[in-house]
């Protein structure tokens, strides 16, 4: 959702956009999405 | 690397669905369950119905469900200000 240049904003004071939106959903995301299978595994098994 | 940022999105993104991911996997692990039992009792194979739903669940329900979610799932916690 690139809204009111936003991410052109970011870029002008110095963040680098990448940095500061993707890379914390990727690591968040790549320690969450196991646990969360997990989860997911216990809650269908259960279901037998 | 931000961190703070990360926590933030591992809560919201994480911890908050495990309630919805959990009720779906349960849900859909029952009905593959129940139509499994009731068609393997055809050829009196009902015993392999834990089977079936362990292999079904454990290699392809539990990360297809799981990933849809998280990417449809959207985030009502904190609109940006622009939207509001």
């Amino acid at each position: 959702m690139k809204m009111n240049q936003e991410i052109d904003a970011m870029r002008i004071m110095g963040i680098d956009p990448f940095e500061a939106l993707v890379l914390p959903r990727f690591i968040a995301l790549l320690v969450t999405i196991p646990l969360l299978t997990f989860v997911a595994t216990l809650a269908g098994l259960t279901a037998v | 690397m931000r961190w703070a940022v990360c926590f933030n999105i591992a809560e919201r993104a994480g911890l908050d669905a495990i309630p919805i991911v959990a009720v779906t996997t349960f849900f859909i692990g029952a009905v593959v369950g129940f139509l499994g039992s009731n068609e393997l009792a055809t050829f009196g194979a009902q015993v392999f119905a834990v089977e079936l739903i362990g292999i079904a669940v454990m290699r392809e329900f539990n990360i297809i469900i799981t990933a849809v979610l998280l990417a449809g799932r959207p985030r009502r916690a904190s609109p940006p200000k622009s939207a509001r």
